[in-house]
């Protein structure tokens, strides 16, 4: 469980956020939402411990540095190394090294992830999806435990889509997963867990339930405003 | 994984960036190709000097003069500058082409590797090297990936230990080729001069202070990757910086008595002789202790400036 208390950041005088207090569930997937500049990327960079704030944040009792190898982070803007190849990227920006990735995770990569031919070639050749997509096979060839998805679904093809969706689904069997963005339809069916921030604070939404016909569209609706 | 072990992994994927983006290759061509243009030139100095040698000794002998016993006997030099009157000409171009040809000598090459290079295109091509290292990552906005798997200060460690561990192989495997080169070209100048003129040669240049160049040189280069490291990291970007090292080393002159180009000057003229095709400006003196300590506290403080500026800066959409 990640525990944040009494978090409060601002920027020179502007407050991001002020005194959160949440629980993020072990284990389980849970989905940031909020208007533009309501703090959801703040709250990434104090999670990912990127910024100084006020408050604490434990991930299971422990600091962030306690942990650091077990977290992983997909960016929106798919930071990659263009001049290398997809493979080469795979190995330089986590801390494994991976032998033969394809045939050695069968069970991650799934069908419509990134080829071995694609995976030879240079990153500065891929479309904007194939970029997303070794963002995504990078994090979750080294099973982390913690997952951060920053607007992750942006960019991915229908296929692609749903093979996230059921591998999201299977891996927070064991991993604790937190995505951020606006992408509600996405993921309607597979969170557990909301929280919706707005206006420097946050609402933790626990076992919600939605009526027929219902998405998270209507719940934000409802909380926001 | 102990942090030990993080920068050391770390540091092993550095090197591996660099390798695959061809960075080391390029600065190793680079240096290799410069070092290697200095040797030519040693080698063309001596074919030349010994064509000169052998066109006054044909010249003295052909006008019935014993050139043989001119040799053997002493050269007086009478006047000054311009004026200057040489008595045994032969035995002044023999001497001459003896030096030019020993230049190439083992003894000397790794001397006059270090001469041509340390004091303009090492630390030329070290800066811009760990100016790259130092900026990549902001180039590429994968800065924001690192900072979360591992700290900042891993982060900028492994970094300084694999441009440390990069100039240290483009500095040994310049030297190296310098001097297989070097020992070639010799080989190929005195394949052609008779055994007789050879024994002549016996007044080679016995370097001093080798292990003394070799460390000073290393550590001038090690100063100059920190410097520009340090301006990789401050300036997030590889451009401005390599404009502002060309500007600061080959248009503004030496700023004074504490400029770090004057301090190496002064520890340089203390350790090289300049015999070769280098000659580096007379520095404004300083104690040699003064200068030595100076370029430490640079090297010193260009590191610690990395690792305060990277903490400072954001990671996240850099």
């Amino acid at each position: 469980m990640i525990t944040i208390s009494n978090l409060s950041k601002d920027y020179k005088n502007k407050v991001i956020f002020n005194n959160l207090n949440l629980k993020i569930p072990e284990n389980k997937i849970t989905f940031i939402s909020g208007p533009n500049g309501s703090g959801k990327s703040t709250l990434l960079k104090c999670l990912l411990n990127l910024e100084d704030y006020t408050g604490e944040i434990r991930y299971d009792n422990c600091h962030f540095e306690k942990v650091r190898e077990d977290v992983m982070v997909v960016y929106d803007n798919s930071p990659l190394y263009h001049n290398l190849t997809g493979y080469q990227n795979l190995e330089l920006l986590t801390n494994h090294s991976f032998k033969n990735v394809n045939e050695n995770n069968q069970d991650i990569l799934m069908p419509h992830f990134l080829k071995p031919e694609i995976l030879k070639s240079k990153v500065k050749n891929y479309s904007l999806g194939q970029k997303k997509k070794l963002s995504l096979m990078r994090v979750l060839l080294t099973k982390p435990k913690y997952l951060f998805l920053d607007e992750a679904s942006n960019g991915l093809d229908h296929e692609a889509l749903l093979d996230l969706k059921s591998l999201l689904r299977k891996l927070s069997v064991d991993t604790t997963i937190i995505a951020i963005g606006h992408h509600f339809e996405y993921y309607t069916s597979i969170i557990d867990n909301l929280i919706l921030m707005n206006d420097q604070s946050a609402i933790q939404i626990k076992d919600f339930e939605l009526q027929e016909g219902e998405g998270l569209n209507d719940i934000y609706e409802r909380y926001i405003k | 994984m102990t942090s030990t072990n993080v920068i050391l992994n770390r540091t092993k994927k550095e090197i591996k960036y660099q390798w695959y983006s061809r960075i080391i290759w390029i600065t190793m061509i680079i240096s290799i190709s410069i070092s290697l243009l200095n040797i030519y030139g040693l080698k063309s100095k001596a074919a030349s000097s010994y064509d000169l040698y052998v066109r006054t000794y044909n010249l003295y002998k052909e006008e019935g003069m014993d050139v043989d016993k001119m040799l053997d006997m002493p050269i007086n030099i009478s006047g000054t500058g311009s004026e200057q009157v040489v008595d045994n000409p032969v035995r002044l171009r023999l001497e001459e082409a003896a030096t030019s040809i020993n230049h190439l000598t083992i003894n000397s090459i790794v001397t006059n590797t270090l001469e041509w290079m340390t004091f303009v295109f090492f630390p030329l091509i070290f800066a811009i090297y760990s100016i790259f290292i130092a900026s990549y990552d902001y180039k590429y906005k994968t800065v924001s990936i690192k900072a979360t798997l591992m700290a900042p200060s891993q982060l900028i460690t492994s970094k300084i230990l694999s441009i440390f561990l990069g100039v240290l192989v483009v500095f040994v495997v310049t030297l190296f080729s310098s001097l297989i080169t070097g020992v070639i070209f010799h080989n190929q100048v005195i394949s052609g001069i008779a055994e007789q003129t050879l024994t002549r040669f016996d007044n080679a240049i016995v370097p001093n202070n080798l292990t003394l160049q070799i460390l000073f040189s290393l550590l001038v280069s090690l100063i100059f990757a920190s410097i520009g490291f340090f301006m990789g990291i401050l300036f997030k970007s590889a451009l401005l910086p390599v404009i502002l090292f060309f500007v600061y080393d080959f248009i503004i002159p030496v700023l004074g008595r504490y400029d770090v180009r004057n301090l190496i000057s002064v520890i340089a003229h203390d350790i090289f002789e300049f015999k070769g095709r280098f000659q580096l400006f007379k520095p404004t003196p300083v104690s040699e202790v003064t200068s030595f300590i100076i370029l430490i506290i640079v090297f010193a403080l260009s590191i610690f400036l990395s690792y305060a500026s990277f903490n400072k800066q954001s990671k996240y959409n850099m």
